[in-house]
């Protein structure tokens, strides 16, 4: 994985923030086996114990579950990747509202601006 | 944790004394070889410079050798104790104590080295089979000498003795010195020079008035009228000489101890 | 028990204070950021701790003791400057840390020597500055201390070197241990950092969870730095 960090914003919640994006893309599989909290933490040059406390975190949200002795696995359960999915999608829409009503654009104006970048995205694809 | 610090003591300084020793010896070994060549031998002119260069060097080697040993100590325990060193030194679990006793009787130590390299290095430079022959004799007498009288042992322990306490009391005040004058903030060496400076001058004062003392008690006296007086006011003299060694040693050890715990002031 | 802990420490050097009433705790498996200016007393808090001065007023106590013996074997110290003795080897150097450290862990040393490819027989003299000061934290971390304290690991280094500094930190992290690294460059440690001590000429001006931090005022622990010490 990829680990990059903004300004603000605790770490941990950072780190939840980034394997939920993960989970949801499909970058890490249902049932795959997550690396080690010291072994993730030099991955992304995090203290372990900010680490701990993001797989805590995103275990208590039911995304990584551990086994004692076998270590910590993506959740298999389709219904808690698919909640993770929508939130994400909604706070990325959230966000471009945001930026729009910013710009001072109403609600047709957007979906005007939708419907164009989509054509022009399917006639690049079309080819 | 003395132990393992005048191991490792040894072998920090085994590293520039060896190599010191080594050379004045082979350069004793090299003056003999010289002088035999050049002794009323018709041989080519750049032989006979060399030569005389190696006899020359033997000469000052002979000479500077108790103060290169004597610098190099001084060095060691500036670099080791009051420089860049001293922050792994002085954060070992090891005490104050232990840090000074490990200088002290490794320098000593190589004190004593030297010594026996002067001796050995004019023996070496004066061999030949006379040499041996005589020394051997000698070596002999001076043994029947030691045996024959117990009183004799007792008096060359007395001096060795005598000998190593000078050892451990001339360290000390280098490193009272040092310590003294690397509490300050700037000019370290220079304050160290003036403070071992006036260190000399108390102590030169103070045998001043011990040997006054002796002189009136009628010691001289008592050395010129017969053997076993000389004998009398020897045993006297070792005292106060113990004695005055003994005491510079106990104020230069509390000195180094107390500024390399209190006023420690690496850069 | 708090691994440091200080109680209205001051140090002064002749008129001037270099450390002025620091009242600090320091708990466990923390990694700490002692951040400040150059010459706002973060040597001379780590030097007090080291037992390499000694207070002028107040206390500094290590696991509870004064600094002495007691608490050297238990503090693994990493000196601003380089100052390993240019005549040992890598391998002198072991048997060096090994005979006065029981806590020294020989293996992990020529474990993370071998990686760096450093030859165990040749003389610091002859390795280059950046490898000589990574010997020399390797030796400080390869010890199973109680207390890491590492005066400026990363100041003048280049950045390969500064990862390479920071995750020999966090590989060798212990629950057990805290770890605190003086800095004045923050935004290369605050990753690594569980809480900060903002000091500045001699005082401490702020202490707290780095993500706490974060989350209450929506800024990196730099940005944070560069408002509270703003010229």
């Amino acid at each position: 994985m990829e680990w990059t960090f903004e300004g603000g914003g605790p770490l941990y919640a950072q780190i939840v923030a980034a394997v939920k994006l993960a989970v949801a893309s499909g970058e890490l599989k249902p049932g795959e086996r997550v690396p080690g909290v010291r072994e993730l933490a030099l991955e992304a040059g995090v203290n372990p114990n900010t680490m701990q406390r993001a797989m805590a975190e995103l275990e208590r949200e039911g995304l990584l579950y551990s086994q004692r002795t076998a270590g910590r696995f993506v959740t298999e359960d389709a219904g808690t990747v698919a909640a993770a999915r929508r939130e994400l999608a909604e706070g990325y829409v959230r966000t471009f509202l945001d930026a729009m009503r910013r710009l001072g654009l109403e609600k047709d104006e957007i979906h005007k601006l939708l419907e164009a970048e989509k054509e022009e995205q399917n006639a690049g694809t079309g080819m | 944790m003395l132990g393992k610090l005048i191991k490792h003591e040894l072998r920090a300084t085994a590293h520039t004394m060896l190599p010191v020793l080594g050379i004045m010896l082979l350069v004793s070994a090299l003056a003999n070889l010289g002088a035999r060549v050049l002794n009323g031998r018709e041989v080519p002119g750049v032989v006979t410079v060399i030569f005389t260069l190696v006899v020359i060097l033997f000469v000052t080697g002979l000479l500077a050798l108790g103060l290169v040993t004597v610098l190099l100590m001084v060095q060691r325990f500036r670099v080791n104790l009051l420089r860049d060193e001293g922050y792994i030194m002085h954060t070992l679990p090891v005490s104050v104590h232990a840090h000074i006793w490990s200088k002290v009787i490794v320098s000593t130590l190589w004190y004593a080295l030297t010594g026996v390299t002067v001796v050995l290095s004019v023996m070496l430079a004066a061999m030949d089979i006379d040499f041996i022959r005589s020394m051997g004799q000698m070596l002999g007498d001076l043994g029947k000498l030691l045996f024959e009288d117990v009183r004799n042992m007792e008096l060359l322990a007395e001096v060795l003795a005598l000998l190593v306490l000078g050892g451990l009391a001339a360290s000390l005040s280098f490193d009272a010195a040092l310590s003294i004058g690397h509490a300050f903030a700037s000019r370290k060496m220079l304050i160290s020079v003036c403070v071992f400076v006036a260190m000399l001058i108390l102590g030169q004062t103070a045998v001043y008035f011990v040997s006054e003392t002796l002189y009136r008690t009628g010691l001289v006296e008592l050395m010129d009228s017969h053997l076993t007086g000389f004998m009398q006011a020897w045993r006297v003299i070792c005292a106060y000489a113990a004695a005055l060694l003994t005491a510079s040693g106990a104020i230069c050890y509390g000195v180094t101890a107390w500024f390399l715990k209190r006023r420690l002031n690496l850069e | 028990m708090p691994v440091l802990e200080c109680k209205g420490l001051s140090k002064s050097y002749g008129a001037k204070r270099a450390l002025d009433g620091v009242d600090l705790r320091v708990e466990a498996g923390r990694i700490v950021g002692l951040l400040g200016p150059n010459g706002s007393g973060k040597t001379t808090l780590i030097k007090l701790a080291n037992g390499l001065l000694t207070p002028t007023q107040g206390r500094i106590l290590v696991n509870g003791l004064e600094p002495g013996v007691e608490t050297k074997r238990a503090v693994s110290y990493l000196p601003e400057r380089a100052c390993l003795p240019d005549w040992m080897s890598a391998r002198d150097l072991m048997g060096f840390y090994g005979d006065f450290y029981a806590d020294f862990d020989r293996q992990a040393a020529e474990d993370m020597l071998s990686r760096l490819g450093i030859d165990l027989r040749a003389g610091m003299k002859s390795l280059s500055k950046g490898n000589r000061e990574k010997v020399q934290l390797i030796m400080v971390m390869a010890r199973r201390a109680r207390l890491y304290l590492l005066d400026e690991p990363i100041g003048g280094v280049d950045p390969a070197a500064r990862d390479y500094i920071l995750n020999t930190i966090i590989s060798n992290y212990n629950p057990e241990a805290s770890v605190i690294i003086s800095t004045h460059l923050i935004s290369d440690v605050e990753k690594v950092l569980d809480d900060v001590i903002f000091i500045n000429q001699g005082k401490v001006v702020l202490a707290a969870p780095a993500d706490e931090l974060r989350e209450q005022q929506g800024k990196s622990v730099d940005q944070i730095f560069r408002e509270v010490f703003r010229c």
